[in-house]
């Protein structure tokens, strides 16, 4: 039976009156199958396309680097800012991509928690996602400083200047929680990771691949013992890694909420910010996997009931946002304050009036169309649409950053930000990073968590009920 | 200060007036028991210093320590002077014809900063306007000219001054004459070296040839008394003023001097709510304009009318159907007698003046020590036209052989035919003078001239105060000669005998000096600023009224009307390249760097700029459009600045840019206006626009027509004003939500306990004019670096002070308009303070908001979260690289490299130097008035009161206790030290 077939049979069966699950692996591979299925990918030869692609990003991250020792050499200047405005794109693209990276760890700590068994197959992408994601953030944050030469200044360590850092600021905070949040995210990567790397060194041909796989394994021989331990690492990363979903954004809006600019002192960004960061996580996900799927053929592991239930999350997120976005005026009108109304007003009618409305109808408008099954299994729409949650998403922070900053208190001090193309190429450039770091992970480690994924195959349920021939109990 | 303590110190040196009268010289720089030699005292005898010397060398020999290295003193010591210790100079600026007393702080031998001499009689507290301090850039600038010219070619001192001198023999051979034209100025003995140089070189003719000449005034003295002069009037005595197009407080030299006067009488409280009442008649939006407390907005043609009226109602008892006539001439009859004056804009006509005396003559304020006084005139300000437009004539008949231009630059600011005819008839040209401007370039031969700082020379102030201008340094720039000094060396060469054996004019102004007032101290005159004894004696003179129908109407026709007025920063474009002056914000429309046309809303439709008057987003759009005004005299092409409360049919532009030639910074800054006429009104011809765009850079005019949908920001009251009528009705003009019952600002932390000092500022907006000199003050003492055009327009400007002006009422006609300065707050609860993550920002005990330049990294998040925006971030390096630019720069004050935050400090420099000085003497405070800011010491309204805040008989205790005070943003509770003042509009009928 084709996968498309299948999918079919699905389909049908779905609208039928039977209560059943959608199988989440597609085809009836056999345990083998998938292993080898997924590790041919790291052991097929590299083609010109892959080649082509990578030196495209390769290129786009160079040019973003250029931008970057430009600034840096040069001074904050080259960009757009000014007096008011001491934030631009740099700090919207530091809080665009750690909001990226949350889709990674709400997939692969609080679904896993969840037993969301949906997730293995996507939880490997999701989660080199939030890393990539991070790294870009963190280029973007240490770049963005007047001398970034002194960016160790930031961090809490003993010195010949008996200086300590100030704990009050909020950047302070962000330092911390950016680290954490790299540093576990990457850990409960890798340690993810461990199983599959193991069977990569079996697998691979190579000599050089096989030793550098073998190191990465850390010596797993898939006994009982090692997975017990394996299961047991795994559940407390995760459960140290959930309340980073919360906290890493909640913390990132505090930069703002701090802040007793109107438009930045609400208490309503941690929540916001959260369900804002997931909302832009899953729509990076799913940009990447839909093509990721279609060009190394994972239609068997990465299903359209993926994509239906990350499509539920856009929308259930997307709607918070939306609450939020409408809530923020209620709660400016209802604080009485003359500069919270004005602010919002300017928000939405000011000279940044088409970054608002193009923020509104990409996170708000857009995602309504997955209230529909049908669109919700739609790929090239949920694509479009993923594509506007991206770009709604890094307009609702730089709407947040610009909006404020350009007509605070004084009239006086009013003033207008628009970007020069070194910041524009600095945001090209951490794509170029991004897409750059992806490319080589689907190329060299298993994109989807092959031990994972045998435990949710069809076969390997107990209540599986499904009258084929099971063959790799 | 008692004569007997100035006499008994001998020394020249001296570092404040108030250092002297306390009897502290030069020894008092020192702690008691210092000395300079450490070894001098110590008892330590050459045998035993030597023993040791050898046993330490012994030693360091001995140990294996990195080679050693030698710092080696300097040998020769700066003469007089204490390294790390400033030295004081008084001196004098003579700004064009009115003598401001100056005190030039010197370090190390090197001048770093200008401000206004207390000891001179009729300045306050140092006060001093921007021109003046900013003249200390262009001692260091790198434009300078440094080598004489001869036909274009770089030449000796001795060969172009023989040049010069040649081309006056020939004249005199062909009997021909030789036209030597100078400057407005205010020096007696300058008057007399050039009757001097003229009764040695018979065939040379003087002609005063300013940049803006306007003699309505002059010609009008001379009809009405017989003085040819301009006459200054005292406003401190004025309790009605009717300013009709009298921009006194603006662009004006006068300013500074006004500014003191009338601002004396703008801070009423409960207590004592007289307040003087200001009306103005204009058709540009002045600074004047904007203190008003009523003002009329008037077109060219009705400016003199208004006058015909208002002279007819007070002087002739009529009644007038203009009700702006009437209530100013009901107010101007109900003020005491000799308290009501009316001033006339320079650039009127005699007739207008005429008119004006005539008003103030009925009023009982003119005479003797009244407000219009004969005998208080400027020096050198009689009429000009006459003589400028002979010597033309002469010039075009051929009988000039040689013109030499002394420090003028008529290629640039003349009309037309003056110079056609200098450039065509005369023979030879020469010039002396700083810069190589474009005069110097049409020059056979040219000769660099010093700076005031480096030369002698003399003033007499309005007031007839007489001072000695000293040099405080050699010259730069390779050491060139003042203008005097040339000039006697030319007329040595002409004539042997000139001068007899005086070699320079140092020797001259000392003789001269000596000569008038023999009872003169040399020594104390130069240390105090002033000839004791000086000053004028009030004289009545007669005054002929009937004269007045015979003088001169002005025919300024009902079509649309130039208005070229002298620009606020550059004046007439003398010091076009000097940053610190380019970069000021004008008060009214906040412009750097360039001159525009301004018009009305209703002018921009005419035009065809905007759709509606009324259409905010359309005007805005109207703005930085070019178009080209034509005169009869020339055509120009500006930027359009739609400017609120302007004259329809009317366009106002500035003179002073559009300089060709004068160095780096000021070529190609705007265009000349000169081109279109002289100063004053002008029937245009054409204006059209020219479809391009010029960007104008703004420090303060994005949305200042509130052109945003819903802008109610506008109205926020952060700028408060009061009618006086309200004043006793007012308790506090905070909200009360930020007190808990007991008063106390509403904390959930204790409050912080200052035991020492506690600096604080009030700010009175009802006096500040918003001259801007404050600006310019604490540029020059805290390095402030200039950004340039392009960076002003991203909005990069880096001053820490800046005056934010809002208009309020409607945009043809905004009813007032108040002048906020803005600085650092340095708020108790300061929100730039808690989120740096670095801890470069923070709070001292003494309650300053400080920040260490070195901790910074700049992640500007200072910035973002100030809420009044006072932080400036270094984008890029501004420093100007140029030597010797960095000899201007204050040593107290840190240089900020790119990629920091800077901001205002309250002078923690000069803080810092009082509580040494409270030290040395044995005070654990300092005591009030020691410490003052830079701003607050220029300022020539007192307008900025700093002190401390924990001494309750300190002036700024008191001040905070006005009903009149508010903080700005108090309802954000971030508690300012610096407390403003509301203003106050005098409603009185």
């Amino acid at each position: 039976m084709t996968v498309v077939q299948e999918q079919e049979r699905l389909q049908a069966m779905a609208h039928g009156d039977e209560p059943v699950r959608e199988d989440l692996v597609l085809g009836n591979p056999t345990m083998r199958d998938v292993t080898a299925r997924i590790a041919s990918i790291v052991e097929s030869k590299i083609t010109m396309k892959y080649l082509a692609t990578l030196s495209v990003t390769g290129a786009m991250a160079a040019w973003g680097l250029f931008a970057l020792y430009y600034t840096i050499t040069t001074g904050i200047g080259v960009w757009g800012l000014n007096n008011p405005i001491g934030w631009g794109w740099d700090i919207t693209n530091f809080v665009f991509w750690i909001g990226i990276g949350h889709a990674g760890t709400l997939i692969s700590a609080i679904l896993f928690l969840f037993r969301q068994k949906w997730r293995t197959a996507i939880n490997r992408s999701a989660e080199a996602m939030t890393i990539f994601a991070v790294i870009c953030a963190l280029t973007m944050v240490l770049s963005h400083t007047g001398r970034p030469w002194l960016f160790y200044w930031l961090l809490p360590y003993p010195n010949q200047m008996a200086m300590w850092v100030n704990f009050r600021s909020p950047l302070m905070w962000d330092v911390f929680a950016v680290n954490t949040y790299f540093t576990v995210s990457a850990l409960f990567w890798f340690v993810g990771l461990i199983p599959d790397l193991a069977t990569l060194r079996n697998y691979v041909k190579s000599p050089i691949a096989k030793k550098v796989y073998g190191v990465l394994s850390l010596g797993w021989t898939g006994s009982t013992r090692s997975w017990h331990h394996y299961e047991i690492a795994y559940l407390i990363l995760a459960g140290i890694s959930t309340p980073l979903v919360l906290s890493v954004h909640s913390v990132v809006s505090f930069d703002f909420t701090v802040g007793i600019l109107p438009g930045w002192h609400t208490t309503i960004f941690p929540p916001y910010f959260v369900a804002g960061a997931i909302f832009s996580g899953f729509a990076m996900v799913m940009t990447l996997l839909v093509i990721t799927r279609e060009i190394l053929d994972l239609k068997q592991f990465i299903t359209l009931k993926h994509f239906e239930n990350m499509n539920k999350i856009m929308l259930a997120t997307g709607m918070m946002v939306g609450y939020a976005y409408i809530l923020e005026f209620f709660i400016a009108w209802y604080s009485g304050s003359d500069w919270e109304r004005w602010i919002f007003i300017n928000r939405a009618f000011g000279d940044y009036a088409w970054a608002y409305w193009t923020m509104f109808i990409c996170n708000v408008v857009s995602p309504q169309v997955f209230w529909f099954k049908s669109a919700r299994r739609n790929i090239p729409l949920m694509f479009v649409i993923s594509i506007f949650i991206n770009i709604g998403m890094w307009f609702e922070r730089f709407t947040i950053i610009a909006t404020t900053l350009h007509h605070d208190f004084l009239p006086a001090s009013w003033g207008y930000y628009s970007p020069t193309w070194v910041e524009i190429s600095i945001f090209i450039g951490t794509f170029g990073i991004f897409l750059s770091l992806f490319l080589l992970f689907a190329k060299f480690v298993p994109v989807i968590a092959i031990a994972e994924i045998k435990s949710i195959m069809p076969g390997a349920q107990p209540t599986h009920h499904h009258d084929h021939d099971g063959d790799a109990h | 200060m008692s004569d007997r303590q100035l006499h008994a110190s001998t020394n020249p040196l001296w570092k404040s007036i108030d250092e002297l009268a306390e009897g502290r010289g030069e020894t008092a720089e020192f702690a008691p028991g210092t000395t300079t030699s450490a070894l001098a005292d110590s008892g330590v005898s050459r045998r035993s210093f030597m023993a040791l010397v050898s046993a330490s060398m012994a030693l360091t020999a001995a140990a294996c320590r990195r080679p050693e290295q030698k710092l080696v003193p300097s040998v020769k010591s700066l003469q007089n002077a204490t390294p790390g210790l400033p030295i004081y100079y008084a001196s004098v600026y003579s700004h064009r014809n009115v003598a401001y007393g100056a005190v030039v702080k010197t370090r190390e031998g090197r001048p770093i900063k200008v401000t206004g001499n207390s000891a001179h009689p009729g300045l306050v507290r140092g006060a001093a306007n921007a021109e003046m301090q900013a003249s200390l850039l262009s001692l260091y600038d790198p434009d300078r000219v440094r080598r004489p010219k001869v036909g274009g070619q770089q030449s000796s001192f001795d060969a172009a001054a023989t040049k010069m001198a040649g081309a006056i023999s020939e004249a005199a051979a062909a009997g021909k004459k030789v036209a030597m034209f100078i400057d407005e100025h205010c020096s007696p003995t300058y008057t007399q070296l050039l009757n001097e140089f003229i009764a040695s070189v018979p065939n040379a003719v003087v002609v005063t040839l300013p940049a803006v000449v306007r003699d309505g005034a002059a010609i009008a003295n001379k009809a009405v008394f017989g003085r040819d002069a301009q006459i200054v009037p005292d406003l401190a005595q004025a309790s009605v003023i009717v300013s009709v197009d009298a921009d006194f407080l603006g662009a004006d030299t006068l300013a500074l001097y006004h500014a003191t006067r009338f601002a004396g009488k703008r801070t009423p409280s409960k207590a004592n709510a007289e307040m003087s009442h200001l009306t103005v008649v204009e058709s540009q939006y002045s600074s004047t304009g904007m203190n008003a407390d009523v003002r009329i907005r008037t077109a060219p043609s009705q400016i003199e009318a208004f006058l015909q009226d208002l002279h007819a109602v007070v002087v002739g008892g009529a009644t007038s159907s203009n009700a702006a006539v009437s209530a100013a001439a009901k107010r101007l009859k109900n003020a005491t007698v000799g308290t009501g004056v009316v001033l006339a804009g320079a650039h009127l006509s005699s007739h207008a003046h005429g008119l004006a005396l005539a008003i103030n003559g009925a009023l009982g304020s003119v005479g003797a020590g009244k407000i219009v006084d004969a005998s208080r005139t400027l020096p050198n300000s009689g009429e000009k036209g006459a003589a400028i437009a002979d010597i033309t004539s002469q010039m075009e008949s051929g009988v000039i052989h040689a013109a030499i231009f002394l420090d003028v630059n008529p290629e640039y600011s003349a009309s037309r035919a003056f110079k056609n005819a200098i450039l065509k008839k005369v023979a030879f040209r020469g010039t002396i003078n700083l810069y190589d401007d474009e005069t110097s370039q049409i020059s056979d031969a040219s000769i660099p001239a010093a700076h005031w700082l480096e030369s002698w020379g003399t003033a007499v102030s309005p007031d007839g105060y007489v001072s000695v201008q000293q040099p405080v340094i050699a010259p730069l720039c390779d050491g060139v000669p003042s203008l005097q000094d040339t000039l006697i060396a030319i007329g040595k060469k002409v004539n042997a005998g000139f001068l007899g054996s005086t070699a320079s004019y140092a020797d001259y102004v000392k003789g001269a000096m000596m000569a008038a007032y023999p009872t003169m101290n040399w020594v104390d005159t130069l240390q105090i600023g002033v000839v004791a004894g000086t000053g004028r004696i009030a004289s009545d003179a007669p005054m002929n009224v009937d004269a007045i129908s015979g003088l001169a109407k002005a025919s300024v026709g009902t079509g649309w009307v130039l208005m070229t007025v002298p620009s606020n920063a550059l004046y007439d474009g003398r010091l076009a390249n000097n940053g610190w002056l380019q970069e000021l914000p004008d008060p009214v429309t906040k412009v750097t760097w360039d001159n525009v046309a301004m018009i009305s809303p209703a002018m921009a439709v005419k035009l065809g700029l905007a759709s509606s008057a009324e259409d905010l987003k359309a005007l805005s759009k109207a703005n930085e459009n070019v178009v080209a005004i034509t005169t009869k005299e020339g055509s120009v092409e500006l930027p359009v600045l739609v400017q609120p409360g302007m004259a329809d049919d009317t366009i106002v532009t500035q003179l002073g840019y559009g300089r060709t030639a004068c160095g780096t910074i000021g070529v190609g800054i705007g265009a000349n206006a000169f081109t279109l006429g002289a100063c004053g009104y002008h029937a245009v011809e054409s204006v059209t626009a020219t479809g391009a765009r010029h960007r104008i850079a703004t420090t303060q005019n994005h949305h200042s027509l509130g052109e945003t949908p819903g802008d109610t920001q506008n109205e926020r009251n952060v700028a408060q004003k009061l009618m006086l009528s309200d004043l006793a009705a007012v308790t506090s003009l905070e909200p009360d939500y930020i007190k808990d019952e007991a008063g106390k600002p509403l904390s959930i932390v204790g409050e912080y306990d200052y035991k020492g000092h506690r600096w604080g500022m009030v700010i009175d907006m009802s006096s500040c004019t918003g001259c801007s000199s404050c600006v310019i003050a604490c540029q020059s003492e805290n390095n402030i670096p200039i950004v340039g055009k392009e960076q002003v327009l991203l909005g990069r400007e880096m001053h820490w002070i800046r005056l934010d002006r809002y208009y309020s009422g409607s945009l043809q006609d905004p009813s007032s308009t108040v002048i906020e300065p803005m600085l650092c707050q340095h708020c108790e609860n300061a929100p730039c303070e808690n989120v740096c993550p670095v801890a470069a920002t923070t709070h001292s005990p003494e309650g300053l908001n400080e920040m260490t330049y070195n901790r910074c990294v700049g992640t500007r998040y200072c910035l973002n979260n100030c809420p009044y925006k006072v932080r400036r971030f270094n984008f890029l390096n501004y420093k100007d690289e140029r030597q010797p630019l960095d000899l201007v720069f204050n040593p107290e004050v840190s240089g900020r490299m790119r990629g920091i935050m800077e901001k205002c400090t309250f002078c923690v420099q000069r803080l810092h130097e009082a509580k040494w000085h409270a030290r040395d003497e044995g005070r654990a405070r300092v005591k009030d008035g020691e410490a003052i800011t830079a701003c607050q010491e220029a300022c020539p309204a007192g307008a900025i009161i700093f002190g401390d805040a924990n001494d309750a008989a300190s002036r700024i205790s008191v001040a905070r206790k006005s009903e009149r005070s508010f903080h700005v943003l108090a309802e954000t509770n971030t508690r300012p030290s610096v407390t403003y003042l509301a203003k106050v509009i005098n409603d009185r009928a």
